[in-house]
């Protein structure tokens, strides 16, 4: 009974005690996702679920037409990315994403966001 | 499912796993239970002899397995982030940019670095025909526990912040150092009992119950180890019992979980049952079938251990159960 109990124990914890490894996931985004602006943003700003590595992650914001209208290199701390934006006329954006998490995996993304219309 | 259960990183991950966890295994069942046994009298000496050797080549072979397992995992990684081939990688620096730039590559350049320095620490015992002194045994033990322990910082160990990230990297450790206590102990257990038995020298029946003993023992804290190291996670990982029947990350688990269920019970009926038998005194043909049984439960507890490697392995590159989906807003 003891060795029983012991057992359904552990197994219990070891449901538990797999190396699961997670994904960094968009938590939000601003300008947030599907949104419309009333001005046009500085910067697009990305919060993951888990801390990014900045030498292979990346961000491009390009135009109804795919001219990137970004800035380079975003910057990255923690679960932060951030990539400085020209001036923005008004129409559609799409902002397309890909991160490697701290953990090794890879997510990737998009979304639109309209400036002023 | 079927696509990642032939990802080479998935195979890649699997060898390093099982390879580091034996390696560890085996040191730490010469320190704790071997080596001890080779002091009592009467001496041991035709069964000593060739337990050291085998274990000696099972052990090179295993280190040597991590170390090249461990460099393709990391050209492998930096073949999935740069998405370019293996060619590529090498040559325009992305293997580089990942062992310098990232977590991942930090956590490499200490794991490889314990790596080398197990193995220089380990010569001695090749020269000396198997044995250490106490202290290089000790040492070896200790860097044994930390290359296998510090894989939880390439993964696992690096999510979160804070409290949690603490908890999930000692949690990790203590589990991955326990699972060599018990499943990396395993192979040379039963060489231990093997060569006891074949060569029969006085006193082989009390020395193999008093291995097996202190292998039960061994395997219990590995086992309340794991218990703890599980605790912790569990807050983490489990985002709710229904998660194993409805993900298949979460019915994997179900079947590791069964595949563990399974050793555990073996071990139990081990300790309770076989180990009681091996005592001077006993009648050798009894005595020879309870290490014949003993050898075989701890084979099929390898088997088993080799499964949930894989399993672990597969899990490792899925999302846990409790992953919240993209949420945008």
């Amino acid at each position: 009974m003891r060795m029983l109990t012991l057992a359904t124990t552990t197994l219990l914890t070891l449901a538990a005690m797999t190396a699961a490894y997670a994904h960094a996931f968009l938590d939000h985004a601003e300008p947030r996702v599907g949104s419309t602006v009333p001005s046009a943003p500085r910067e697009v700003v990305l919060v993951f679920s888990q801390k990014l590595e900045g030498a292979f992650s990346s961000v491009e914001v390009t135009d109804a037409n795919g001219a990137r209208v970004d800035q380079g290199k975003p910057q990255i701390s923690a679960t932060t990315m951030r990539v400085g934006l020209k001036s923005l006329p008004p129409g559609t954006y799409r902002v397309r994403w890909q991160v490697l998490s701290v953990d090794t995996h890879t997510t990737e993304g998009n979304f639109t966001f309209q400036v002023g219309q | 499912m079927e696509g990642m259960l032939i990802n080479p990183l998935v195979i890649v991950r699997d060898f390093h796993l099982a390879s580091t966890v034996i390696v560890a295994g085996i040191i730490f069942f010469d320190l704790f239970i071997a080596s001890p046994l080779w002091r009592t009298k009467p001496p041991f000496r035709s069964a000593q002899a060739r337990f050291q050797s085998s274990s000696k080549t099972i052990l090179w072979i295993s280190l040597a397995v991590s170390v090249a397992s461990a460099l393709a995992w990391l050209c492998l990684l930096a073949m999935r982030v740069g998405r370019k081939d293996l060619g590529d990688v090498i040559s325009d620096g992305t293997v580089w940019l990942v062992l310098s730039q990232t977590q991942f590559g930090f956590a490499w350049q200490i794991r490889l670095l314990l790596g080398c320095l197990l193995a220089a620490c380990l010569l001695p015992r090749s020269a000396s025909g198997g044995r250490l002194s106490n202290g290089l045994a000790i040492l070896a033990g200790l860097l044994a526990g930390a290359y296998l322990g510090s894989l939880a910082f390439a993964g696992h160990g690096a999510e979160g912040l804070g409290i949690e990230q603490n908890s999930h990297l000692v949690a990790d450790f203590l589990h991955l150092v326990a699972a060599a206590l018990w499943l990396g102990a395993l192979i040379p257990l039963v060489l231990l009992l093997v060569y006891l038995w074949r060569f029969k020298e006085d006193g082989w029946v009390s020395a193999a119950g008093r291995a097996g003993s202190r292998f039960s023992t061994l395997g219990i804290l590995a086992v309340g180890a794991l218990l703890v190291s599980g605790t912790i996670n569990a807050a983490f990982l489990l985002g709710g019992m229904h998660s194993l029947i409805d993900t298949s990350y979460g019915r994997l688990l179900l079947l590791k979980i069964v595949l563990f269920a399974a050793m555990v019970t073996l071990a139990g009926i081990n300790r309770q049952h076989l180990l009681p038998r091996l005592s001077d005194g006993v009648e050798a043909g009894r005595a020879d079938a309870t290490v014949r049984r003993l050898v075989q439960s701890a084979l099929v507890e390898i088997v088993l251990g080799l499964a949930i490697v894989c399993i672990v392995g597969l899990l490792g590159i899925m999302p846990p159960a409790n992953e919240m989906a993209a949420h945008l807003h």
